[in-house]
C-alpha cells in the first residue's frame, strides 16, 4: 500500500471475509454450477464464511448476514449474485445496520456478466469462480471509508424559462427555495405562451380556461414577477458553470452585456425543444404563404387565408412533418402534433360547417385521457380522416394541390386545397449539446438530454435536473409533470442543507506527483488543476483535486505514469490483487 | 395453388398462400433491398409514383407490403414487379430511405434467379448482344442519314457482345430455379452460406 510518503507498504490484512453467494431463485444454477465454487472458495485466504442462498433479496437470508457481522463472525462481505446497480445500495445498508462502514462491502455480478450471458455450463462456472475470487481479492485490502461532509447553497438554477422551468421555479418558490429563472427570450413561457388554445381542454396555453387571445400579463406570469422566492431574469443566457452539486456558481449574461453571478445549489435544465423548420422538406410547398405551421395558424385571424383573407374552403392538415422519419434526422414521435392538429381541425370545422377539412394521418396518436374521445368527437363533426402520408403539395392558380395515396382505398388522391397547415414535430433546441456538455449531462441518440427512466436509480446525484422537451417532445402537461417531479428532487436536495459525498474520489499522492499534468486533460470533470508551492525553499508542482467535482472515475490514475495519483476504493493494490486472482482461477 | 384461384381470393390465408416469413430476409441480403424493414408503410412512394398515377396496380406501397407479408411466390410471378419506371421519385420522397427504387431492383433481380424474368428479357438481350442497340440497324436507317448527309453508322457489336457474356445473365436466365417454391429457396439460402 502506498503510504502519504509514496512508500510502498506491504499489507497483511487481518480480515474476516464471509461470501455470500445468491443464485437469485435457482436460475443461474442452470448455467452455473454453485456447489464446486462454494467448495473452492471456502479454502481462500481470510475466507471465514462461505453460504450460498436461493434469494438473497429475501428479509430472513439478509438478516442472517447482519447476525454473522454482529456476532463478529465477518468484517468483509462479498455478495455474489445480481447487478450492483440495483444491489450494491440494499447490501451497503445491511453493513451499515449491522455497524460495519459499507464500503467494506463488495458485489461479484455473476447474473448481468455471467449465467445470463453464457450457456457453456462449464467455461460460466470458471468464470463465475474467476469474479468472486476478483472480488474476495478486492475485499481483502479494502477499507472503511467515509465522505466528506459539504454544504447545499439553498438556491436554485433554473435555466429556460418555457412552461416547465416556471413550474420547477413555482414549486420551488412554494417550498420557500429561492430560484433564479433565466431566459433567453424577452418574455417568459416559451412556445406556451403564444399558444391561444391548448387541447382537449380549449384553454390558454400559459394559464387559465379562458381564450384571451392577445392577453399579455396572464396571472401565471403574474404570479410569477410577484413572488419573491423567484428572480427572473429575461434576455439573458447562462455563458459560464462551474462547481458542484451544492455549490455551482454561474455567469448569467444579459443582452446589453451585464454580467451576474449567482451561487446556487442545484441547476435544473429546462431549455426545450424547437420546431421543426419545414423549409427542410421541400415537397410539401412551406414557400407558398397559403402553406402553413399549426403555430402559425394559430396566429392566422380567423383560419382566413393568409394570401387573399378568404375563408379557406378546403383545409388539408399533413401529420408528422418533420417527425418519425429517418431521412429528416427525428425518428421519434413528436406526441403533441396529432392532437394539437385535430383541435384545430375542430376549431375550423366549428366556424366554418362548409369548410372540407382533410387529415392525412399515419397513425393518429390520441393516447391519454380524453384524447381518443376528442379524436372520435372530430370525426362527428364530419372532418375527414384520410391515412397516408401526403407525398407533395404543389401550387397550381391560386389553389394549392395536395397530392397523397388514401391507403384504405389504394388510390391516389389529389385534392385542391386553399390552406395547407404542416403538423410540425419537435426536435433539440441549438445549443442543447453545449449545455450538456458543461454540465456533464448525457445526450440521447437525437440530442436531447437524456430521459432515464425512473425506474432505475440514477448513478450519481449531482444535483443537476432536467425537466419538460428538453429531454424529448412533449405537451404542456407532461412538461409540468417533469418540472413537478425536477422540482421535488431539487427540493429534496435543498432541504438537507448538507450532504455527505461518496468517498470514492482520487487522491494525489504528492510524493510521486512531479506536476507532469497528464491527468488534467483526460478528467472529463475539470476536477484537477495544477498548483504550485514552496517546500523547503524550493518549488515543487503539484495536483490538486476538486473533491466535489471528482466523480471517482478512475481516468487520472490510468494515466500517470507515476502513481501520483490513485482513485479509493479502488487503490492500485486492490486492482492488482483482482488481475492476480483473475489469472490464478483460469 | 395456382395464381388464377389466389386471383379471386381477398383472403390472404397463409395456408393459401404459403406465406414465407424468411422472404423480407431474402430480399435484405439482396443488393438494394437492405432497407426493406425501415419501411412504416406510409404510402408517400405511392402518393408521387408516376406510374401508380396511371395505373393503381402498380402500387410501390403495396408491393412492399407483399415482401413484407412473405407473399414470394405471388410477387416474384408478378408482372406488376417489372412496371418500374426506375424513375426514382420514390427514393427522393421516402421519409425513411427505404430506397424503393432500388429495392424494386433488387425483387427483380430474385425474380429472375427464380424463373421469373422481365417480359421479353431474352429477346432484348440478344439484340443487345448482336446488335449494341436496342433497336438493330438496318439499310434503311443509313439512307435516312445519308439524306441528311450525316455519316453512315455500322454495328460494332463485339465489345458489347463479350461484355454480356461476361455479365453471366444468359447462364442465370437458363439455369433458373422454376417453379418458385419455399423449399428451392431454402435451398439456394442453405448454398450460399
Ligand atoms: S403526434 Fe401524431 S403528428 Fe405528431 S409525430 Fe406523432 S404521430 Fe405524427
Ligand atoms: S477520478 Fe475521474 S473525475 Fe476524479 S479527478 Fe480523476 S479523472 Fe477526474
Ligand atoms: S422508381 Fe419506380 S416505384 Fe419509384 S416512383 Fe419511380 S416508377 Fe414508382
Ligand atoms: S415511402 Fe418509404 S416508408 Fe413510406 S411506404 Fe414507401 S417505402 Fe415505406
Amino acid at each position: 500500500m502506498l503510504n502519504d510518503k509514496g512508500v510502498e507498504e506491504e499489507i497483511k490484512p487481518d480480515v474476516k471475509i464471509g461470501v455470500y453467494v445468491c443464485s437469485c431463485n435457482g436460475s443461474f444454477e442452470k448455467s452455473i454450477d454453485i456447489e464446486p465454487i462454494i467448495d473452492h472458495v471456502r479454502n481462500f485466504p481470510d475466507v471465514v464464511k462461505v453460504e450460498h442462498y436461493k434469494h438473497l433479496c429475501e428479509e430472513e437470508e439478509l438478516e442472517q448476514i447482519k447476525e454473522d457481522i454482529k456476532n463478529e463472525i465477518v468484517d468483509r462481505v462479498v455478495v455474489a449474485g445480481c447487478t450492483p446497480s440495483t444491489h450494491e445500495d440494499i447490501m451497503g445498508n445491511i453493513l451499515e445496520e449491522a455497524g460495519l462502514n459499507r464500503y467494506l462491502y463488495e458485489h461479484a455480478n455473476i447474473r448481468e456478466q455471467c449465467s445470463w450471458v453464457h450457456s457453456d455450463m462449464d467455461a460460466a462456472t470458471e468464470k463465475a469462480m474467476s469474479i468472486i475470487a476478483m472480488a474476495i481479492a478486492k475485499s481483502r485490502l479494502s477499507e472503511p471509508l467515509i465522505g466528506t461532509e459539504i454544504e447545499i447553497k439553498p438556491n436554485a438554477l433554473v435555466i429556460g424559462g418555457g412552461i416547465a422551468g416556471m413550474q420547477v421555479s413555482l414549486d420551488l418558490a412554494q417550498n420557500g427555495f429561492k430560484s433564479y429563472l433565466v431566459e433567453r427570450e424577452p418574455e417568459l413561457g416559451g412556445r406556451t405562451y403564444g399558444l391561444n388554445t391548448t387541447y382537449p381542454t380549449s384553454n390558454c396555453g400559459i394559464c387559465c380556461m379562458h381564450d384571451c387571445k392577445n392577453c399579455k400579463l396572464t396571472p401565471k406570469i403574474e404570479e410569477f414577477y410577484n413572488n419573491p422566492n423567484i428572480e427572473v431574469l429575461t434576455n439573458s443566457e447562462v455563458s459560464k458553470i462551474d462547481g458542484h452539486i451544492g455549490n455551482y456558481a454561474a455567469e448569467v449574461r444579459n443582452k446589453i452585456g451585464d454580467l451576474k453571478k449567482l451561487y446556487v445549489g442545484t441547476i435544473i435544465i429546462s431549455t426545450g425543444s424547437k420546431t421543426f423548420d419545414p423549409n427542410k422538406l421541400p415537397e410539401y410547398g412551406y414557400e407558398n404563404e397559403d402553406v402553413v405551421t399549426i403555430l402559425e395558424l394559430e396566429k392566422l385571424h380567423n383560419f382566413r387565408r393568409p394570401s387573399d383573407g378568404k375563408v379557406p374552403e378546403t383545409v388539408n392538415f399533413i401529420l408528422c412533418v418533420g417527425s418519425r422519419s429517418e431521412k429528416s434526422g427525428n425518428p421519434h414521435c413528436s406526441l403533441v402534433c396529432c392532437n394539437f392538429a385535430i383541435g384545430q381541425a375542430r376549431e375550423i370545422k366549428e366556424l366554418y360547417p362548409n369548410t372540407n377539412v382533410y387529415v392525412h394521418y399515419m397513425d393518429i396518436r390520441a393516447a391519454y385521457q380524453g384524447f381518443e374521445e376528442f379524436y372520435a368527437e372530430a370525426r362527428d363533426m364530419g372532418i375527414n380522416f384520410v391515412r397516408g402520408r401526403v407525398a407533395k403539395v404543389e401550387k397550381i392558380g391560386d389553389k394549392l394541390m395536395v397530392r397523397a395515396k388514401d391507403m384504405d382505398m389504394g388510390i391516389l388522391l389529389k385534392i385542391k386545397s386553399d390552406l395547407v397547415v404542416l403538423a410540425v414535430g419537435q426536435e433539440p433546441v441549438e445549443g442543447t449539446g453545449q449545455l450538456a456538455k458543461m454540465l456533464n449531462q448525457e445526450l440521447d441518440i437525437e440530442g436531447f438530454i437524456k430521459n432515464i427512466n425512473p425506474q432505475y436509480r440514477s448513478f450519481e446525484d449531482n444535483g443537476i435536473y432536467s425537466a419538460g422537451c428538453v429531454l424529448g417532445p412533449k405537451g404542456i402537461r407532461h412538461s409540468i409533470e417533469d418540472a413537478k417531479n425536477a422540482a421535488m428532487n431539487a427540493g429534496n436536495l435543498l432541504r438537507k442543507g448538507r450532504i455527505r459525498l461518496s468517498p470514492i474520489k482520487s487522491r494525489v499522492v504528492d510524493a510521486n506527483c512531479d506536476g507532469c499534468a497528464y491527468c488534467i486533460d483526460p478528467c472529463l470533470y475539470n476536477a484537477l488543476t495544477l498548483i504550485e508551492y514552496n517546500r523547503s525553499g524550493a518549488i515543487k508542482k503539484t495536483v490538486e483535486r476538486n473533491e466535489g467535482k471528482c466523480r471517482g472515475c478512475g481516468v487520472c490514475a490510468a494515466t500517470c505514469p507515476k502513481k501520483g495519483i490513485y482513485v479509493s476504493h479502488y487503490r492500485p493494490e486492490q486492482i492488482s490483487a483482482m488481475i492476480d486472482a483473475a489469472l490464478e482461477v483460469a | 395453388m395456382t395464381r388464377e384461384s389466389q386471383d379471386q381470393s381477398n383472403t390472404y390465408d397463409d395456408e393459401v398462400l404459403n406465406l414465407d416469413p424468411n422472404f423480407k430476409y431474402e430480399i435484405t441480403k439482396q443488393t438494394g433491398g437492405e432497407k426493406l424493414l425501415r419501411c412504416l408503410q406510409c404510402g408517400t412512394c405511392a402518393g408521387i409514383c408516376p406510374v401508380f398515377e396511371v395505373d393503381e396496380r402498380y402500387d410501390p406501397q403495396k408491393i412492399i407490403k407483399m415482401a413484407l407479408n412473405g407473399m414470394r411466390k405471388e410477387l416474384l410471378s408478378s408482372e406488376l414487379i417489372w412496371m418500374c419506371s426506375t424513375c426514382y421519385a420514390c427514393n427522393e420522397y421516402c421519409p425513411q430511405d427505404v430506397m424503393v427504387a432500388d429495392l424494386m431492383c433488387a425483387i427483380q433481380n430474385i425474380a429472375t434467379r427464380y424463373g421469373y424474368p422481365a417480359p421479353a428479357l431474352e429477346d432484348k438481350i440478344q439484340i443487345l448482344k448482336y446488335h449494341a442497340r436496342t433497336l438493330p440497324l438496318d439499310n434503311f436507317d443509313n439512307k435516312k442519314r445519308l439524306k441528311l448527309k450525316l455519316p453512315s453508322i455500322e454495328e460494332k457489336p463485339q465489345d458489347i457482345t463479350q461484355i454480356i457474356e461476361n455479365t453471366g445473365i444468359e447462364r442465370i436466365l437458363e439455369n433458373a430455379l422454376t417453379p418458385v417454391t419455399n423449399e428451392i429457396a431454402g435451398a439456394v439460402s442453405e448454398d450460399r452460406r
